[in-house]
């Protein structure tokens, strides 16, 4: 009996406060009303008048339904536009409503909105990563810092490591492609390396990237090589070699040794391994690697750690 | 208070976790091979042959090494060597009846040597190995590497022996 009459306090206060919130917002009211039916463009028109009145202007509800409105036209008229001012505007909004939604009324909502907006900064971002030139090496960043900005605003001292170990990775393995079609600019592998280095300081255990940095120095290597011909003087081809040998034994090498220790019986790392030595002409250790690699095959336990292209 | 749950959607942080990018592939180049195809161009450039030699084809006989024989044919193979054109040969034994100004012998055919040095010994033929040893057992040259860095050792007198004259830079460069 207590608890009945408990929950009827409960709803008519509940009811209480809709009511008088409903006469304090009429206006954004009209616009939610307008957004629930659909009908985007007036939406957007009531909420911005709602902005303007003096009853409304300093609410944090009327702020977070803007940017609600703002971010549903994202998503009907720019999804996929990475510069859509509809998604700027809405997280300006949504970041304003959570500064001042002092009694923290509308906190939640605010905040999954934002992350719901943050969620396709980083997806653009990662986006980027893969289609980037020299010419757009700072979109994924740009959009990078917009996620990273919004997270925070959501969820001050959020871990972002995971996203930002796959954000470096990403970046890192472009900049190796865009070497890869350009070798003669060095300063992209340099760029990719740095990339790698960042997701090293994030984790240090990922043997992937490891790996990724033996391949870098290794062919680094390998293109030294790939430039002697007819017109290598005698003390060039020894220069060539002196440098490339110190790029496999010093950084290469060592690079591999640690992926391989992070990732046993891993056929791409064993591989790396038997070229480096077979490099260096280390012809007991490019026995081993040989011996290692057709026992696993035998035992059946390669491990392909690059996946196949189709 | 009118509520906009029934519009919220689900936040989905998209990671790139489960697609993986393409990772970076070993290159499978023959760098040894390389770099002993460009000493052994050197040495057609840099040792002057007797005059007898110099018509027809500069012939390079590689004796054991596919990576090598690839490496040089591709690169060097038909390139002019004076006023002849070089021709390179893939041999998995010794030719007979035909003359070679250079003859490659790899490590794996290393029991060639000796067969070598009496077919060879007098017709200019610049024999070069690549195995501790070999030096003494009938070489011109023989390529060592050091740490990394493929150098060679040359046997002067032996050259002059069979008048192949290395010129100053084959000298300065032999360990």
């Amino acid at each position: 009996m207590g608890n009945m009459i408990k929950t009827i306090f409960t709803l008519a206060i509940t009811l209480l406060c809709l009511c008088t919130m409903a006469q304090e917002t009429p206006i954004t009211n009209n616009a939610v009303q307008l957004c629930q039916n659909h009908l985007l463009e007036e939406a957007k028109s009531k909420i911005a008048e709602a902005l303007m009145s003096e009853q409304e202007q300093n609410l944090a509800y009327t702020w977070y339904v803007a940017g609600f409105i703002y971010k549903e036209c994202y998503k009907e008229f720019d999804s996929g536009k990475r510069d859509s001012q509809y998604r700027t505007q809405a997280a300006d909004y949504l970041v304003h409503a959570l500064e001042i939604d002092k009694k923290r009324e509308h906190t939640a909502n605010i905040k999954i909105a934002l992350k719901f907006l943050a969620s396709t900064y980083y997806n653009d971002a990662l986006m980027c990563t893969r289609e980037f030139d020299e010419t757009s090496e700072t979109e994924p960043e740009k959009y990078f810092n917009l996620f990273r900005k919004l997270m925070r605003s959501a969820e001050p001292g959020c871990n972002l490591d995971l996203q930002d170990k796959d954000y470096h990775q990403q970046m890192a393995q472009r900049y190796f492609d865009l070497w890869q079609k350009n070798v003669d600019k060095n300063e992209l592998s340099e760029k990719a390396l740095k990339h790698y280095q960042t997701v090293l300081m994030l984790d240090s255990s990922d043997c992937m990237v490891h790996y990724n940095i033996g391949v870098l120095h290794y062919n680094r290597a390998v293109f030294l090589y790939r430039s002697i011909g007819l017109e290598t003087e005698m003390f060039d081809l020894v220069d060539i070699q002196t440098r490339a040998s110190d790029l496999i034994k010093n950084k290469a090498l060592p690079a591999m040794r640690k992926a391989d220790s992070l990732c046993r019986e891993h056929a791409e790392v064993l591989r790396g391994l038997l070229f480096m030595n077979k490099a260096l002409e280390r012809e007991k250790d490019v026995e081993y690697f040989k011996e290692e690699i057709e026992r696993l095959i035998e035992e059946g336990k390669m491990r392909n750690l690059v996946p196949k292209k189709k | 208070m009118f509520r906009l749950y029934s519009l919220l959607i689900p936040l989905l942080l998209v990671t790139s976790s489960g697609i993986m990018p393409p990772q970076g592939i070993i290159p499978e180049d023959n760098t040894v091979a390389m770099v002993r195809a460009n000493y052994l161009w050197q040495f057609s450039n840099y040792i002057n042959w007797p005059t007898e030699t110099k018509k027809g084809k500069f012939i390079v006989g590689i004796l054991g090494s596919e990576p090598v024989f690839e490496a040089m044919a591709e690169k060097y193979g038909t390139k002019p060597i004076g006023n002849q054109t070089m021709d390179v040969l893939n041999l998995s034994e010794l030719p007979n009846n035909q003359y070679l100004h250079i003859l490659f012998i790899d490590k794996s055919k290393k029991a060639e040597l000796a067969k070598a040095t009496k077919e060879f010994k007098d017709k200019n033929t610049l024999i070069v190995t690549n195995w501790e040893g070999a030096m003494g057992a009938g070489s011109d040259i023989n390529f060592k590497n050091l740490d990394g860095v493929i150098r060679y050792e040359i046997d002067k007198k032996g050259m002059e022996d069979k008048k192949i004259i290395p010129g100053t830079k084959i000298l300065q460069w032999a360990i």
